[in-house]
């Protein structure tokens, strides 16, 4: 029982990001700063599993992410009288919209053609803003002029990460839990079987990139700075990518441990040199794809399980 | 039921009428409404439920999941429970794996769950394609025994099947026969006039 708690149970979908926002406030500045790129790319990783729990692995995580930047940015400058809070929201219905029309044209594809697809909307939509930048505003990057405290970034990001958990949290409800099983083993024979899979596929898929694109609104108020190559930097949909399966999809603590250890680890990995990072990557996914099948939710399924067959073997002793 | 030698259409036909193929001449009525253009998932909420030959089931789900995404996508407003409990009583042998996981299941017992989780959708009208196709002939017996209890609770059933010996041994269920071949139904009517037909003599008798 107690793995079907931490899987299904809505406690630590709220628990965790409240955890680790109380941590933060008792953090050193530089901690804190660590901790907000954690929380982007927990925020980022777990609305990605949503997706790969349908059997889709996306290279677009930077699409949405920067697409919710840039449309955040352009807001704040054309409508100078709105405030930021408000210039978070809006970039909503237009990142959904944007998440249906990308849905709607990739998610016939299967395998290979799909990463490959969602890559090149990303790369698209930098080239897209590349080229407006140079063209009509003149110079390339935009600056925010009240960045986000990081406190206030803190919590919003704990909160997103909330919704994110809750989104992973429906995908675990029965009724969602089975149609996603379906799609991802046989999307055939579950359209035969009458799952309108088209529907739930761009439903998730839409949801999870919205939870994305404010991800990348938040940043980019924090950040203060933003141009083309830096919010759409495939770097970002790699990463998010290589969490998500070091972290797998059997449940949300996963991919929020895997973002901790990995940012923590490129951060403290650079100081020394930059390419170790990248080395150390490499060599944890191979070994995590080896010995730790399922990602680290796997292995903390596994932890519980053991833990709980002890337990019952304790109490039948009794 | 339909009967056909290989590659006749009649899988085709079923799929045409259950919304996996959508036709560009001809049109399929039900009540007096087109369907023909609805997606799958329409179609059953309509009443009109496919179980499709070979590979019908989700093997690594368990036998309730699988039954439960029938319930999921049929009609709205009737009682899960209850249907449920009829199935369990219509294949008494999945109510007792029914924690087990699909694949694990015999071939009759998957033919069974893919008729169950079909008859979950609540259908007026269930096509069945080849449901005795690659099963031991004491598992067929048992499976067109089930489609006589099925029979009496109103829902009308249609068979394809490529042979014509499992027609005539259960031929006492069997209303109307239809008879394809080269995507054209060539007959109609009862079984006992079918066995006498010129081209089904030709194709199966070889006479």
């Amino acid at each position: 029982m107690a793995s079907k708690i931490l899987n299904q149970a809505l406690i630590p979908v709220f628990l965790v990001p409240t955890i680790v926002f109380l941590a933060s406030l008792v953090m050193s500045p530089s901690y804190q700063r660590i901790t907000v790129l954690f929380l982007i790319y927990a925020g980022l990783s777990l609305s990605w599993i949503v997706i790969f729990k349908m059997g889709y692995v996306s290279l677009g995580s930077a699409a949405f992410y920067g697409a919710g930047a840039y449309i955040f940015v352009y807001l704040t400058k054309w409508y100078p009288s709105l405030p930021y809070s408000l210039d978070v929201l809006l970039p909503i219905p237009i990142i959904a919209f944007i998440a249906i029309v990308v849905g709607y044209a990739t998610m016939r594809l299967a395998g290979i053609f799909f990463i490959f697809a969602t890559f090149a909307s990303a790369e698209a939509l930098r080239q897209i803003f590349l080229y407006s930048e140079i063209n009509y505003t003149g110079f390339v990057g935009k600056v925010i002029t009240k960045p986000l405290p990081t406190i206030e970034t803190l919590g919003l990001l704990c909160i997103l990460l909330m919704f994110a958990g809750l989104l992973f949290y429906t995908t675990t409800i029965p009724k969602f839990r089975i149609v996603i099983d379906y799609i991802r083993e046989d999307e055939e024979l579950a359209k035969v079987a009458g799952v309108n899979t088209l529907k739930y596929k761009i439903a998730f898929f839409t949801i999870a990139s919205v939870i994305q694109g404010l991800v990348g609104s938040i940043a980019a108020w924090y950040l203060a700075y933003i141009d083309p190559d830096l919010v759409f930097n495939p770097m970002i949909s790699i990463q998010v990518l290589v969490i998500g399966l070091l972290g797998g999809s059997g449940n949300i603590l996963g991919s929020i441990i895997a973002s901790g250890l990995l940012v923590y680890l490129s951060e403290q990995l650079i100081r020394i040199a930059s390419q170790l990072y990248l080395i150390v990557l490499g060599i944890s996914v191979i070994l995590v794809a080896k010995f730790m099948k399922g990602g680290f939710s796997g292995f903390i399924d596994k932890v519980w399980e053991v833990w709980e067959l002890r337990n019952r073997k304790t109490e039948g002793g009794r | 039921m339909i009967i056909g030698p290989n590659g006749a259409g009649k899988t085709t036909f079923l799929k045409m009428i259950s919304g996996g193929i959508k036709p560009a001449l001809c049109k399929v009525i039900l009540d007096g409404e087109d369907v023909s253009q609805l997606p799958t998932s329409e179609v059953i909420k309509k009443g009109v439920v496919l179980v499709p030959s070979g590979k019908a089931n989700f093997p690594e789900l368990t036998v309730e999941e699988n039954l439960r995404l029938g319930l999921y996508v049929g009609k709205k407003g009737v009682s899960r429970k209850e249907i449920l409990s009829e199935i369990y009583d219509l294949f008494p042998v999945l109510k007792e794996r029914r924690t087990q996981v699909a694949g694990t299941l015999s071939g009759g017992e998957q033919k069974m769950l893919a008729i169950a989780r079909g008859l979950a959708a609540t259908p007026k009208i269930l096509l069945l394609d080849e449901p005795s196709f690659g099963l031991a002939p004491k598992v067929v017996e048992s499976i067109y025994n089930s489609f006589r209890k099925i029979k009496e609770t109103g829902t009308s059933i249609i068979i394809s099947e490529q042979g014509i010996s499992t027609a005539l041994d259960f031929r006492e269920i069997i209303d109307q026969v239809y008879f394809i071949i080269n995507h054209e139904f060539t007959f109609r009517g009862k079984i006992d006039e079918l066995e006498s037909m010129e081209d089904v003599r030709r194709v199966y008798f070889g006479v």
